[in-house]
């Protein structure tokens, strides 16, 4: 076949020449690249942004999670604005909502946000990426045991004795999650103390968690309030065990970059006492209805009954309720350090992060010194479980 | 009775074609190997390797160096690759590790039962739509009106249409593969010369002889060209449609990884369905190939294209 | 007389068929487009004959309608009015405005219809098996004969694409012919050919035309081309086309190349020239268009 391509052998030889010469500068381009590449190349942080002289008037992003009730002092925040008896004259804050701490991590990693209010997880993994963004934790918003730190079952479930019964259960079942979220980090320790293996783990959204138990296509989620309470309030799931269950805390927490403390730690105070406002304000069981009405005119899609129950609901405690829903740490307790270390620890063995939390990561002088001037102790307040007649909404 | 003809046309041997290599009467493997020598043989594939290391290294400089406004928060191809090539990856995703290929064959299988079904669908449709007027008139307007409707839209209707999880995936990635092959496949038909038509119904075909003869054969490249651009949507749209289920897959790892904050694991995502992409598009072109022969050789004899 | 005195044959020498039917006539025919008000009259009262076993050559200036009235034989247009006769057979008349398209009235294409996608032979055999007239090996059989009578031995497994454009007119006719015609429409088939390749093209179609004697209605605008190939030469108005002139060539069969240069070429030439170069100023006034 081939002699009738052209050619003579002399043609053949030029033209294996040009192929050979072809082969050699492509060579030498690919192996000085790889060169370059292979050579260690030393971390490199992104440009800080600028964020003016100390005293002067600041803009500021806040990342918030109206559909993350644990983080709530945010969204009492944007309503009452207690920001403004303490920041700069002239200064402007824009909220912006993540339906996932996951969001708000990443716009800060690329400097869009300022400050974040998100779960432990996503908290931790904020400070985990020094190469990128150094963030900090700065304070905490609150700690509970079943605001992430909840197992939800379709209705036609078996009744369990016991949430650990509940637990069992899903063995072998299907369950989805929001991966990267505290729920995540939850469902992975939980499981694997109690050495269970789903089916199948699915990283879901909560609209697409939604549609499945409407569908009748999940077994069990693990999903935060308020979303939890809304798919109970809509009759499409049961709760049966939490974190009260099996003794493991969830946490929300505030992260800021270090660029932000560094340059104007007088803003960082300034927020700080507004956000140790908004915390007493959450605290104070007066203000329940009036913060479930927040709530609804900051969210979509969820009634007003579902909101008021994922703060100040009573659950029973066969499901993982507990009688304080939320415990404002606003500093970092012993308990609240305890959580940032063994969420740490777990993140890296599941290699969610490179390595554990620096110990710097965590930033407690500013709510301590704010605390001490205020002469008030952390925990700052809780968040009760109200009986369900305290409800006078519609 | 006519006398004879002083013609001495016909008496030469009919000269096949003018071009240098002679074709005649060679298999198709031949002709492939052929094509691929004379590939070979062409600047192209070093431009094709000087292109990717230009691209390489731009985004090196872009990263790493230079530290270009909006990109230095990207991760660069150092630490990509670093990842990528790991033994002990930090987000325990690399060539190394086995679920990066369970990754891919999820993510292959699911594209392959997707294309395949709309081709299946696809094609016989525009078929139709191409040849009956009548059948366009009923059929085409809700066809268009469907079709500008992104997978991501179909989300919430397929999680509830289809039970389990793996089918609303396929059926996400099956939609804008079909619309791309019935589109292209109606256009090829459209674009049949009637010369065609028109001699075989002079030569005697029936309708239908003329649809199998000519129309299907006719529309053969328009077809496997919406066949390319169908695999291609394919994996566009898988990655909204592993959103749906979320256990396994390279549009998992994707939005996974994002949510996760793995920036790496992101690019290693994107880099690996690029070339199984681009794999699966090789493979439909050549499968295309084999069936034009007709084509084939008529592009070898003019060289490459 | 054979032209391959070496190859042999199972069919008899094409000397002894009887001359085929195939005679057309138009009587009367016209082609409107568009409504009364504002369409396009195409074809105007057009009559002439097509006398069987003959070529009748159709010359006019391009858009003229000449094309319409070879669509109107084959079956692909409708009339408007008047009738075509087959024989004695009614094709398109008033109260059958199309006549159906069959293989007994068989179209060779301007730019060429052989399916690009099947084989010369395949194509070649593709008439009789559709119609299931002769079986699949006597297809191949008739076809692989044919074919070597015309000059076409040793590409039968070839695709169209890789012979020259030529050769494929030729295939297209062996194809044509195939099926026992009984007359073969030709729309300008060498128009996009060279002039060389064309002057042998001429020749071969009247060898072929010698062996098969079937009726021949072959549009061009190349007035040579026409008086050298035809007995009959009907020479056309701008549209609306009618005959306006119509000569019966007297230049003896079978003819090859060296007639151009005789005398009574260049006397029907001169004949003829000035009637169709008067349409053509007019047809370009007009600002015809190319179809």
């Amino acid at each position: 076949m081939y002699q009738t391509i052209n050619g003579s052998p002399s043609r053949w030889r030029a033209r294996l020449h040009t192929i050979t010469a072809r082969l050699v500068a492509s060579g030498i381009a690919i192996a000085s690249l790889a060169a370059v590449l292979a050579a260690p190349v030393p971390a490199n942080a992104a440009a800080e942004k600028d964020y003016g002289k100390p005293g002067t008037p600041i803009d500021l992003v806040i990342g918030y999670q109206p559909y993350y009730t644990e983080s709530w002092s945010g969204l009492i925040m944007r309503d009452k604005k207690f920001y403004e008896k303490y920041l700069p004259k002239g200064s402007n804050v824009s909220f912006q909502v993540g339906l996932q701490g996951a969001i708000i991590v990443n716009g800060m990693l690329a400097g869009k946000v300022d400050v974040g209010y998100v779960g432990d997880m996503p908290g931790i993994v904020a400070t985990s990426h020094p190469d990128v963004r150094d963030i900090r934790l700065v304070s905490v918003l609150g700690l509970g045991y079943d605001q992430c730190n909840i197992f939800l079952v379709r209705n036609d479930a078996p009744q369990f004795n016991s949430p650990e019964d509940a637990i069992k259960w899903l063995n072998g079942k299907t369950v989805a999650v929001p991966k990267g979220s505290c729920t995540d980090r939850f469902a992975q320790a939980v499981f694997k103390r109690f050495n269970i293996q789903p089916s199948e783990y699915l990283n879901q959204s909560i609209e697409v968690i939604t549609s499945g138990f409407r569908a009748g296509k999940l077994d069990a989620a693990v999903i935060w309030e308020p979303t939890a309470s809304r798919i109970v309030e809509d009759k499409l799931a049961r709760r049966v065990a939490s974190g009260a269950s099996v003794d493991e805390r969830d946490g929300g927490f505030m992260v800021m970059p270090e660029a932000l403390i560094k340059q104007r730690p007088d803003i960082v105070k300034d927020w700080l006492q507004a956000e140790l406002d908004a915390e007493l304000y959450f605290g104070d069981s007066k203000n329940a209805m009036d913060i479930a009405k927040m709530a609804q005119g900051q969210t979509t899609g969820f009634p007003e009954k579902a909101l008021w129950t994922s703060a100040f609901g009573t659950i029973p405690k066969a499901s993982g309720g507990t009688d304080t829903r939320i415990t404002l740490a606003y500093g970092f307790t012993p308990e609240a350090m305890e959580l940032i270390q063994k969420a740490s620890k777990f993140l890296v063995e599941i290699k969610s992060i490179s390595a554990e939390a620096r110990p710097d990561a965590v930033q407690p002088q500013f709510t301590a010194d704010i605390l001490k001037a205020r002469g008030l102790t952390a925990p700052v307040g809780t968040v009760k479980a109200l009986p369900d007649s305290a409800y006078t909404g519609q | 009775m006519t006398e004879a003809s002083p013609v001495r046309v016909l008496n030469s041997e009919v000269p096949v074609s003018m071009a240098e290599d002679d074709v005649r009467g060679v298999s198709a493997l031949t002709i492939a190997i052929h094509r691929a020598w004379l590939w070979l043989r062409s600047p192209r594939p070093y431009l094709m390797i000087i292109g990717f290391v230009l691209f390489i290294g731009f985004w090196y400089l872009a990263v790493e160096v230079w530290k270009l406004p909006r990109f230095s928060e990207m991760p660069g191809p150092t630490q990509v690759v670093r990842e990528w090539l790991s033994r002990n990856p930090t987000y325990g995703l690399s060539i190394f590790t086995p679920e990066y290929y369970l990754h891919i064959w999820v993510s292959t299988r699911r594209v392959a039962i997707a294309f395949f079904l709309a081709t299946a669908i696809g094609v016989p449709l525009g078929l139709f739509l191409g040849w009956s007027e009548r059948f366009k008139q009923y059929v085409f307007p809700v066809f268009e009106l469907l079709r500008p409707i992104p997978p991501l839209a179909w989300v919430p209707l397929a999680i509830v249409m289809f039970r389990g999880s793996e089918t609303p995936i396929i059926f996400l990635t099956f939609l804008a593969s079909f619309y791309a092959t019935a589109l292209n496949t109606m256009l090829g038909v459209e674009s049949i010369d009637v010369s065609y038509t028109r001699a075989a119904s002079c030569l005697g075909a029936t309708r239908w002889q003329t649809f199998r003869h000519v129309i299907v054969p006719g529309a053969m490249p328009f077809i496997f060209t919406g066949l390319q651009i169908s695999v291609g949507v394919a994996w566009f749209s898988l990655v909204a449609g592993e959103m749906v289920s979320g256990q396994y897959g390279l549009g998992y790892v994707i939005n996974t990884s994002y949510t996760m904050v793995r920036y790496p694991t992101i690019v290693i995502g994107m880099i690996t369905l690029g070339i199984v992409g681009y794999v699966t598009s090789a493979a439909v072109r050549l499968v295309g190939d084999y069936l034009m022969q007709w084509r084939t050789r008529e592009l070898a004899l003019g060289g490459d294209r | 007389m054979s032209l391959h005195p070496a190859a042999t044959r199972d069919y008899p020498a094409v000397s002894t068929q009887p001359i085929r039917k195939g005679g057309v006539r138009i009587a009367d025919v016209v082609k409107a487009y568009g409504t009364k008000e504002a369409g396009i009259l195409a074809v105007d009262h057009c009559t002439f004959d097509v006398p069987p076993g003959e070529i009748t050559v159709v010359v006019g200036p391009s858009g003229c309608g000449k094309t319409t009235l070879l669509n109107a034989i084959a079956g692909f247009h409708s009339i408007s009015a008047g009738t075509i006769h087959l024989d004695d057979e009614l094709l398109c008349g008033p109260q059958r405005l199309k006549a159906p398209p069959g293989p007994d009235r068989i179209v060779v294409f301007q730019n060429g219809a052989l399916f690009p996608w099947k084989t010369n032979i395949e194509n070649v055999t593709f008439g009789p098996i559709m119609q299931g007239a002769l079986s699949r090996a006597e297809a191949y059989d008739k076809a692989r004969h044919m074919m070597a009578d015309a000059g076409l031995r040793g590409i039968e497994h070839n695709y169209p694409g890789e012979i020259s454009s030529g050769v494929r007119r030729r295939v297209e006719i062996v194809r044509a012919l195939m099926n026992d015609p009984k007359i073969l429409l030709l729309d300008e088939p060498y128009r996009a050919l060279d002039s060389l390749t064309k002057s042998v093209m001429h020749e071969a179609l009247l060898e072929i035309f010698y062996k098969n004697r079937v009726t021949i209605f072959f549009i061009t605008h190349d007035l040579e081309e026409a008086i050298f190939l035809g007995h009959r030469v009907v020479i056309m108005t701008t549209r609306p086309c009618r005959p306006k002139k119509i000569l019966d060539i007297d230049i003896p069969h079978p003819r090859d190349y060296s007639v151009l240069t005789t005398k009574r070429f260049r006397e029907l030439m001169d004949e003829t020239a000035a009637a169709v170069h008067e349409e053509a100023i007019k047809a370009f006034a007009a600002g015809e268009k190319e179809r």
